[in-house]
């Protein structure tokens, strides 16, 4: 009997053990669930891309009539700015080929685009019409992240500051 | 006793080796991995200033921030060592400091010309940093400008999820930031173990278990049961269970990495990549400090490292070798920055339209100026980065066993490139009906240059030893945990000796 009793406070040790495994329930701040609303209306928002350039007026692209053009894929490594590689495949159409469709003259020096969240790539004349120069809105077959709205630039021989998304605006400089 | 009474005190005993089996296994699971909740950040000692941003595009910002002093959070979870290295990883893998650069707690501990410290900030003027995917919190890395006019955005890492304190062990497995909850950064690495239990008591159980076993089983051996199969038997799983727990105190040894070996761009290859052309200047270092200017046309240095080629996580710097042996170092820095006037440094094959000839070319490194002008306007020599008659490119530290090629391994107009790079892996396309990738031309030429087979075995074996890895965590804790139960099992002091239960149980094998 005296074993048994031995056994009994082993077991409640070990049952004791058991309990103490247990880990404590993580608390979420709310707070942090509501960001994601913050993005509404920005999918919608870049459907259309205002165009301004000083030589001539022109309708804003809309990207469901330039996933109508001719589709190309870059296959190349995003580098960000920390030096870090992504290699993917982007799909989209050619940017040259976009400004053909609106009859943008391509004679500028210079693209001011501008994002939802206000960030501001520039793009030179030479990058711009560079073939692997697309908007895409796929990447690795798969659509891109939608809070990077529905086509991103890629200019697939420069580095990741230039490929922009979520883009609202493109301003001509001549 | 009874053989009932044997049975039940079995089955008990059992039970509690369950229990010691958690106890080891769950114990251990917090190892060397601190997680701290946004409210443990906020609530320690913070700072409130006006840091000077400067971003890719040069466009210069003041921004207020309010945040915890990196290096005084780290302290407090015990990392202390100087040159402890540290990188801060965002929800989607972006991380600082950047590739082919360290991090360590010094640079942290030292202020900035303006005082200013490195921090982890959860406001900016004023308001609550917002988690993505729009905002840029709740933890975002800040770090000050320690030079006037350097490009320190890119160092602002939002969404911090994950601290990495290093060197890591060789195989150590680090967290995926994806598993961190938006409320909480995690520090890994080399940080004080931590234990849901202190770890003391299983070291107990098995070092003290591990002396007693075997002076059961020697005794068992020599004296009670002499010659039987059951002690042999238990001696051997003893050992077996018993090396196998050691082995979980050791790190693991044995990750190598296949060389990547050289690979050579012909001239071909390297026209066929997009070409960088620039009106280049250029100083010499020794008097008269001669100045004279070049339009030359090439391949960016970083293109071909970076894009056609990928550089290792370890990779710290370049060297560049002309055929005449003479040699340079260029950082990754270097190579990455764009100069002055848009200038890149590049490897050029064509000056004012023509090709690099004589001792200069067939190709030359060019490396622009970063403060263009003679030596009179206060300019800066760089003729004796700009190597000619190049051929090879070493991307530093060289993996053990791989040679560099010699000069002549490598054809009049070619380039290698070997040591801390390699070539990407392919990436699927997704379907037939997509168009090529890039430029005709350029398609084209790349078509052609079809991977060799030796090429593909080396590719092959990075992929097989990248799978053959060591045991991770999870396996170490079950080993740790059975061995910890076997030796509570033997222990005889709690009489569960398998010889013993042969011996009580009169049964034999």
């Amino acid at each position: 009997m005296r074993s048994l009793g031995r056994l009994c406070v082993v077991l409640a040790v070990a049952a004791l053990l058991a309990v103490g495994c247990g880990e404590a329930e993580k608390t979420e701040d709310s707070r942090f669930l509501e960001s994601e609303k913050r993005l509404e209306g920005m999918y919608e928002a870049c459907q259309t891309i205002e165009v301004l350039d000083s030589l001539a007026e022109h309708p804003p692209i809309e990207v469901e009539e330039i996933t109508n053009l001719e589709q190309v894929d870059v296959e190349t490594v995003l580098i960000r700015s920390n030096g870090m590689g992504k290699p993917g495949v982007w799909s989209g159409v050619r940017f040259s080929d976009v400004l053909d469709m609106y009859g943008i003259d391509k004679g500028f020096s210079e693209i001011r685009m501008e994002a939802w969240d206000g960030y501001v790539a520039k793009i030179s004349n030479d990058i711009a019409l560079r073939p692997d120069t697309i908007l895409a809105w796929l990447e690795d077959g798969e659509p891109i992240p939608e809070e990077e709205g529905p086509v991103r630039l890629v200019v697939g021989s420069e580095d990741g500051f230039y490929w922009i998304y979520r883009i609202v605006s493109m301003e001509f400089s001549r | 006793m009874g053989r009932k009474c044997i049975l039940l005190i079995t089955l008990s005993l059992l039970l509690v080796a369950a229990g010691v089996f958690l106890f080891v296994y769950r114990g251990l699971t917090s190892e060397s991995r601190r997680v701290l909740s946004y409210n443990d950040v906020t609530s320690l000692s913070n700072v409130s200033e006006t840091y000077h941003s400067v971003n890719n595009w040069l466009t210069e910002e003041d921004t207020e921030l309010t945040g915890v002093i990196l290096n005084e959070l780290l302290e407090s979870q015990g990392v202390e060592e100087a040159d402890t290295s540290v990188k801060v990883i965002a929800l989607d893998e972006y991380f600082w400091p950047a590739v082919g650069t360290v991090l360590t707690l010094e640079d942290l501990r030292t202020p900035s010309p303006e005082g200013l410290y490195t921090i982890l900030a959860y406001e900016m003027n004023g308001a609550v940093l917002d988690p993505e995917p729009d905002g840029t919190g709740p933890l975002r890395l800040v770090m000050p400008q320690y030079e006037e006019g350097e490009i320190n955005k890119p160092s602002w890492v939002s969404n911090v999820r994950l601290i990495e304190v290093g060197p890591l062990e060789e195989g150590y497995e680090a967290p995926n930031a994806l598993d961190v909850p938006v409320d909480e950064v995690w520090i890994y690495g080399d940080v004080p173990a931590t234990y849901t239990y202190p770890l003391f008591l299983p070291i107990i159980v098995l070092i003290g278990g591990t002396v007693l076993l075997f002076i059961a089983l020697l005794y068992a051996f020599f004296r009670g049961h002499k010659g039987s199969p059951q002690a042999a038997v238990s001696i051997l799983i003893a050992t077996v269970l018993i090396s196998s727990a050691l082995l979980v105190a050791l790190p693991s040894t044995h990750t190598c990495r296949a060389s990547p070996g050289t690979r050579t761009f012909s001239m071909a290859e390297l026209k066929s990549m997009p070409a960088f052309s620039g009106h280049y200047t250029f100083l010499k270092s020794q008097p008269p400090y001669t100045y004279y200017e070049a339009d030359y046309t090439g391949v960016p240095i970083s293109y071909l490292l970076e894009k056609k080629m990928n550089l290792q996580a370890g990779a710290a710097d370049v060297v560049i070798w002309a055929r005449d042996n003479y040699s340079k170092p260029l950082s990754l820095s270097q190579v990455r920055t764009t100069y002055p006037g848009g200038l890149k440094a590049i490897i050029a094959y064509e000056k004012n339209g023509e090709a690099l000839v004589g001792d200069e070319g067939p190709l030359r490194l060019i490396v622009p100026q970063t403060v263009p002008g003679t030596i009179e306007e206060g300019g800066e020599p760089n003729t004796p980065l700009c190597v000619r008659m190049l051929f090879s490119i070493e991307v530093r530290p060289l993996p053990a066993g791989e040679q560099a090629p010699g000069v002549g391994s490598v054809p009049e107009g070619s380039l290698a490139v070997y040591g801390a790079v390699a070539e990407p892996a392919p990436t699927p396309v997704d379907n037939g009906n997509t168009q090529p990738a890039v430029p005709d031309e350029t398609a084209r030429e790349e078509e052609q240059a079809v991977q060799t087979p030796q090429e593909d075995q080396a590719a092959d074996a990075t992929a097989e030893e990248a799978i053959s890895g060591p045991a991770d965590d999870e396996t170490r804790r079950i080993w740790a945990g059975c061995a910890a139960l076997y030796v509570y099992l033997m222990n005889p002091f709690m009489a569960v000796s398998p010889l013993v239960w042969f011996y009580y149980l009169g049964g034999s094998p």
